[in-house]
């Protein structure tokens, strides 16, 4: 070999170091805390894709809102009209909204914008639009908001699969009283000829006991 | 009697006779209708058909729905989607028993209405029971919810395990690979083995010829959905695969006023329904009896 005789001390010394770069290298991807093929295995376990909500899209309230004639606000509430802060009652203006929401914690600006009525008014001061009523109504019902954010609160609309469009908060609720009424049902299941008493000729071949006698149940 | 008394019958007059006989039949089962009739007699179960065959039933079908109902009925044969499994997911806190899912069923799948069937029923029960024993449907509030009730909508659960397909003595009725149960009511003999078997009471009897309203036809049909059925085969509740296979959502769930269903691809981790399995405390109807129901209840 007719390598400088310099270049053949520095062999070993070179080796070492390389071995000992190589070592490191290896200790810093197997400790790492996100290697690659983790992170990989992360990504495709089921459990993980399913906490992220499914992108969606609400339906448009405001249409809605222009058809019954309460929209655009600003037709009214425009720079002739003061706003007036003080809670009070309003029969002739708005005499078909009884707030009952909140239990009288509630008046119309803490959710309507006092400067631009168009819009609703969040808790930070910051502007909401009626179409994304759901990012209002979720500032206290945070845990229905994640319901519906994954889908097992409100509804969805159209398909179960592809784009996801869902019901808007007031397209159910009425955002003023927000609980459901009780109404009238759709007609019965019609009983079958002999379940009927007053078809029957004779008695119930078998008795059924009353419901009311906790004693017989069972 | 001896033989010179009678009128005589040659053996030619006999096979004269039988010779028209026949000529007749022949040219009777070639007229149109007699061989509708005969092709309908021979036709064969739905899985064992050829796509040209299932063609000709289905335009078939179409001819008899228009002669019989007079309106222009479509029936389709659209194909289970690769990789999806329906399930079915149902809050019965939302639940409120306004029976708006059963009305939208019997219009949506051309439930008879005289005698009247429906697939949903719901169930009224007191508050802390689950006894459905002593279940009511034929509730007639003025209003709902009662006081101290729950409703609780029961319709087939499309089990995995299902007793009424093992029941069938004639393989009329299967699970399809998206998980729906299906009945060919073409192939079912009205043995009503299937109804027997079904822990859940899902599955009705038509006993009589089912009355359709003329103007409420639902003529988007489906070949073993909700297409109108004849008289004495049985029925049930088939998700509206005529609209899911389509990626529609069924009509019960499309009528819900308070939202309390959730429908989707059980197969398909980032489905709504499979968030709601993961994350909320489900129930099943009768879980004890294995039938693998793919009807969940929870509560929130």
């Amino acid at each position: 070999m007719n390598v400088p005789r310099r270049l053949r001390l520095l062999v070993p010394q070179l080796s070492a170091v390389a071995i000992v770069a190589g070592a490191v290298a290896f200790a810093f991807k197997v400790t790492s805390p996100t290697s690659q093929v983790e992170a990989e295995r992360e990504a495709a376990s089921p459990a993980v894709v399913a906490r992220k909500p499914l992108p969606f899209t609400v339906q448009a309230r405001l249409p809605q809102l222009e058809e019954h004639g309460t929209f655009p606000c600003k037709e009214c509430h425009d720079e002739s009209l003061p706003t007036d802060p003080k809670e009070r009652a309003m029969p002739e203006d708005h005499g078909d909204i009884d707030l009952k929401h909140g239990g009288g914690r509630f008046w119309c600006l803490t959710c309507h914008d006092a400067d631009n009525r168009d819009v609703l008014r969040g808790l930070k001061g910051q502007p909401i639009a009626f179409d994304e009523q759901f990012l209002l109504c979720g500032q206290c019902h945070f845990r229905r908001q994640r319901d519906f954010l994954f889908g097992a609160h409100g509804k969805r609309i159209g398909s179960w699969q592809g784009e996801r469009v869902l019901a808007p908060c007031t397209s159910c609720h009425d955002a003023h009283d927000p609980s459901i009424k009780p109404r009238k049902p759709y007609r019965a299941d019609r009983l079958r000829e002999g379940l009927r008493t007053e078809r029957r000729t004779h008695a119930p071949l078998i008795e059924t006991p009353s419901q009311g006698s906790p004693d017989e149940q069972r | 009697m001896s033989s010179g008394d009678g009128p005589r019958v040659s053996r030619r007059g006999v096979l004269k006779v039988l010779g028209a006989a026949c000529g007749t039949a022949a040219a009777t089962a070639c007229a149109p209708g007699y061989s509708e009739w005969l092709q309908r007699f021979f036709q064969e179960h739905y899985q064992r058909m050829t796509p040209e065959e299932v063609k000709d039933a289905l335009a078939r079908m179409e001819r008899e729905y228009q002669q019989q109902l007079g309106v222009e009925v479509r029936v389709k044969d659209s194909k289970p989607i690769p990789g999806v499994r329906f399930g079915y997911a149902l809050n019965i806190s939302k639940c409120k028993g306004y029976r708006e899912c059963v009305r939208a069923c019997i219009e949506e799948n051309n439930l008879s209405r005289d005698p009247e069937l429906a697939y949903i029923r719901v169930l009224e029960m007191d508050n802390g029971t689950l006894d459905l024993e002593r279940s009511d449907h034929y509730y007639e509030h003025e209003t709902v919810p009662q006081p101290g009730k729950f409703y609780l909508p029961v319709s087939c659960m499309q089990c995995d395990n299902a007793p009424c397909v093992k029941a069938c003595p004639v393989k009329a009725t299967w699970a399809e690979p998206d998980g729906v149960v299906v009945v060919d009511y073409d192939w079912c003999i009205g043995c009503r083995a299937c109804q027997a078997a079904c822990p859940y009471g899902a599955r009705h009897f038509n006993w009589g010829t089912p009355t359709l309203p003329p103007k409420g036809i639902q003529t988007d049909t489906h070949v073993l959905g909700n297409r109108p059925r004849p008289r004495g085969v049985v029925e049930k509740c088939t998700f509206c695969l005529h609209r899911t296979r389509e990626g529609r959502l069924p009509a019960c769930h499309e009528a819900c006023p308070t939202g309390a269903r959730v429908f989707g691809n059980l197969l398909d981790p980032a489905s709504e329904i499979r968030w709601v399995l993961e994350h909320k405390t489900v129930f099943r109807l009768k879980e004890g009896l294995k039938t693998e129901p793919k009807f969940w209840y929870y509560s929130d």
